[in-house]
Parts: C-alpha cells; sequence; structure tokens
C-alpha cells in the first residue's frame, strides 16, 4: 500500500501556487466588472435614446438593449475566466497531480480517445465525444491514466405535425480509468450493470458469487478467459469498489488494460472567476478525486505481480 | 378440430425437439469445459520436470515426494487414464507444496531466478486451472438444472441425460 500524503501536507504545498493566481483572479475579475459595466451601460444607455426617439414603443428597444449588454457582459466574464483557467491547471492541478501521482503527468488539453472509448463495448458508439483533462502516471509497478469523458447519442424525433427536433442523450459522462492489469489474456470480458435483459458483446458468463451477480452481468468472448480475470478475490474487491464510487461502475478487460467507467455529472479541474482560488474546499474535491481514482489500483491489488506477467 | 389437434401435436413437437437440442448443447458445452480442465493438467504435467530439477537439489531426504511426479511424467499423458491423472493431481499439489516449504529453510532457493520463475508459472497455472474448473462447474450447474427442472427433465430422462458431478477441489 503506497503512502498517499494527507491533505494537509499537500495543502501547505499548495498554498504559494494558489496565493499567486489569487491575484491574477481578482484583476482579471475586477478587470471585467469594469469592462462589462462600461460596455453594458453603453450599451443600455444607446438603447433608452434609441428606443425615446426612434421607436413607437420603447419597450422593445429597451428590451433588446438590456438583453444585448447581458450577452455582451457574459462574452466578457467568459474571455477573462478563460485567461485564468489555463493557468489555474498548469499550476495548481498540474502540480497537485506532480504531489500525489509517481511520475505524475496532467495534459489538460488531451483526452482518451473516442476509439478507446468505443474499444469498451460498453456503450453504444457515441454521435458527439469529448474528452479532456488527462492524467497519467504509475502507482507501484502499475502504468495508469485517465480523463474527463463525455459521450453523447443524438435523438430525433418527429411530433405530430412532422416537425423534427434533436435531442443530445448522454451516454456516458465521467472518468474513463484505465490501467495495466496484473494478468495477460487476449480476448475481452466486460462488466455491465445486472439488467432483467440479458444483452452484450460475446457470451453471458455467470459467476459463483451470487453478490456480484446481483450487481453485475458479465459478458465473454471467452469463458475460462472471464473466470482468469475474475478469480473470486477480484469479484469481492470490485463490489466493494463499486459501493465505494455508489454503485454505477462498468468494466471492460481488453488488451490486457481494465478499464474502468466512474460515473460523475460534474466538471473537475475548472476554476472559476467568482470562486477564491485559495478555496480550500474546492481543493479538498480535486484532492479526493485524484486519489480515489489512484486508489483503484491498491483496491484491485493490481500490484501483485505473482503471475507471469511482471 | 383435426387442425387444432394437429397444432397442438406439432407445437409439443417443436417444444420437444427444442428442448431436446438445448440439452444435448448444454452437455456438449460441459464436456468441452471438462476438456479444457484437460489442457490445463496437461500444461501442469509439462511444468513437472522444471519442479523436480530445482527441488532436488535442495531435498534429498524428500526425494520419494519428488520421484513419484517424476515418475508420472515418463508416463504418455494422452494414455492416462482418469484416475491417473487424478493420482498425478494429488501427487502434484503436494509436491508444490513441499517445494514451497523448502523454500522457507532454503533462502539462496527462494531468492533464485529459477524458483522466482517457476513460482510464477505455477501460480499461473493453478489460476487458469481453478478458471477451467469454474467453468466447468458453471456449465454442469447450467446443465443439471435443464435434466431436473419441469419441463425438460420429461425429455433429459426419456433420452438419458444424467445428472453430472461438480468438480470438487
Amino acid at each position: 500500500m503506497r503512502n498517499i500524503p494527507s491533505f494537509s501536507e499537500i495543502k501547505e504545498r499548495m498554498v504559494p501556487a494558489m496565493d499567486q493566481l489569487e491575484g491574477l483572479r481578482r484583476s482579471l475579475l475586477n478587470d471585467a466588472k469594469k469592462k462589462s459595466l462600461i460596455y453594458s451601460g453603453g450599451i443600455l444607455a444607446i438603447a433608452v435614446v434609441i428606443s425615446l426617439f426612434a421607436t413607437s414603443n420603447p419597450l422593445y428597444g429597451l428590451l433588446f438593449g438590456f438583453i444585448v449588454a447581458c450577452i455582451v457582459s457574459s462574452v466578457i466574464f467568459n474571455y477573462q475566466a478563460n485567461k485564468l483557467s489555463p493557468l489555474y491547471k498548469k499550476k495548481v492541478i498540474g502540480k497537485l497531480v506532480e504531489e500525489l501521482i509517481e511520475e505524475g503527468k496532467y495534459e489538460p488539453e488531451t483526452g482518451i480517445s473516442e476509439a478507446s472509448f468505443n474499444q469498451t463495448a460498453l456503450y453504444s458508439r457515441p454521435d458527439r465525444y469529448n474528452s479532456e483533462d488527462f492524467i497519467s502516471g504509475k502507482v507501484g509497478k502499475t502504468a495508469f491514466c485517465f480523463a474527463e469523458v463525455h459521450a453523447e447519442e443524438k435523438q430525433v424525433t418527429t411530433n405530430s405535425k412532422g416537425q423534427t427536433q434533436t435531442h443530445w442523450v448522454t451516454l456516458f459522462q465521467g472518468f474513463m480509468f484505465i490501467a495495466d492489469f496484473n494478468k495477460d489474456f487476449s480476448g475481452q470480458t466486460i462488466i455491465q450493470r445486472n439488467s432483467i435483459f440479458k444483452f452484450g458483446r460475446g457470451q453471458r458468463v455467470k459467476l459463483e458469487n451470487p453478490v456480484f451477480e446481483k450487481h453485475f452481468d458479465v459478458f465473454s468472448t471467452d469463458q475460462v478467459e472471464a473466470r482468469y480475470i475474475l478469480s473470486p478475490s477480484l469479484m469481492e474487491k470490485l463490489i466493494k469498489l463499486d459501493e465505494l464510487f455508489g454503485n454505477g461502475l462498468l468494466v471492460s478487460f481488453h488488451h490486457s488494460q481494465i478499464v474502468i467507467m466512474v460515473k460523475c455529472t460534474s466538471n473537475h479541474f475548472e476554476a472559476s472567476l467568482w470562486r477564491s482560488v485559495r478555496d480550500i474546499e474546492n481543493l479538498k474535491e480535486e484532492y479526493a478525486t485524484i486519489v480515489s481514482l489512484t486508489s483503484i489500483i491498491d483496491a484491485l491489488d493490481l500490484n501483485t505481480r505473482i503471475w507471469s506477467k511482471e | 378440430m383435426l387442425k387444432i389437434v394437429l397444432i397442438a401435436i406439432g407445437a409439443i413437437l417443436l417444444i420437444c425437439i427444442i428442448i431436446y437440442n438445448l440439452l444435448v448443447s448444454k452437455r456438449n458445452q460441459a464436456e468441452n469445459a471438462f476438456a479444457t480442465i484437460d489442457v490445463m493438467l496437461k500444461k501442469r504435467f509439462d511444468l513437472i520436470p522444471n519442479l523436480v530439477t530445482i527441488a532436488k537439489q535442495y531435498a534429498e531426504h524428500e526425494k520419494e515426494v519428488f520421484s513419484k511426479i517424476a515418475q508420472m511424467r515418463s508416463m504418455n499423458y494422452a494414455k492416462m487414464s482418469d484416475t491417473d491423472k487424478m493420482e498425478l493431481d494429488n501427487n502434484f499439489n503436494k509436491a508444490e507444496e513441499r517445494l514451497l516449504v523448502i523454500a522457507e529453510n532454503y533462502p539462496e532457493l527462494k531468492a533464485s531466478e529459477n524458483f522466482l520463475q517457476l513460482q510464477r508459472t505455477l501460480n499461473e497455472t493453478e489460476e487458469q486451472l481453478a478458471a477451467a474448473r469454474r467453468t466447468y462447474n458453471a456449465a454442469v450447474t447450467d446443465y443439471n438444472n435443464s435434466v431436473q427442472s419441469f419441463p425438460s427433465n420429461l425429455i433429459a430422462n426419456s433420452f438419458k441425460f444424467t445428472r453430472k458431478e461438480v468438480y470438487k477441489y
């Protein structure tokens, strides 16, 4: 079991970087407020003048001016926030990753490829795919990486009048975690949530653990290989891990790797102009996210290398 | 009326055929799973020379355990009876246990590259063997459920599909 630095230790080490950025955030926020006041105020003043002299109904002109002023304000605030975000990711999250992970590397603009997402065979192919905040490193002998993923499917519905509407339905939103597995295998085994309809890629694998069977359905290209991977002890560990992450895990084993899909609806590792960079609760949340994801390796005992794979 | 009777007979016949085919498929799955265990046992059988070579340097006084399996290694695996294979299985387990005990007493053996490599290979084979046995037991349970539950038990009894024993290990 590795030694994870406690939050108070990490907090101490993070303070200089956070203080530095807090000054920048304040100046960006003040800048945004000033610019917003000047531009939006100007637009509103013009709208008042025009609506008084040029239109028959002044209310429409005022309303239009108000909407334009709001849009301009939001563009200004977004523009300023976009200046802060990359620096926050680089200086705060980057440092946090370095402190917590051996050979830790954080690439905010990079993600896990759509091809890798499709290879898990856990979801249908997405129509819109986005992945960012790629973190990689090692825990003992086990190399791993994870990133935020949002995969959506397009659904078009037609109403009784023949009008079509497009909806985007989320297939998966959260963290995709990939780690080197401690046994070699050549096929694919997937663990889906238990469902009345037993459909999945490959043959259904019925396992002996009744609690595991109650939570999951397993499908594999090879019955024996699925049981070789899912030893009785790994099944127990996966049940515990699933409880820890709120009973929503999906798992795929392929290319001698384990892929775990951890659902999460909030966008992590982002800065806000309105929130202090020194906000300890926020740092605590990011710390907990990284620690809980990297703890998967210990929880599943992936550093135990007693089989032929070293 | 005749039409209804004919349709009913046809439907019953169809159900019987489906159940019969299902039973055959499940029996074949169990037999196939058993064959996989045999493949894994053969893999383990092939490890005997390594185990004996490493062990005999350190276990002069425990020759008997290792000479037994060495003797069995000289037999042709394909021609071995199920009883021979079970005996081999038992002897192999004993020899493996002894080797681990010996390694505890000889640090140089425990640290040697050959021993570590053998231990990894043994662990690997054991894990695969366990997976094969579990697969066999799952297939047998599935087959036995069909043989014993209604209405497939009617077809099973008529065509002598008998219950299979699960692998005890």
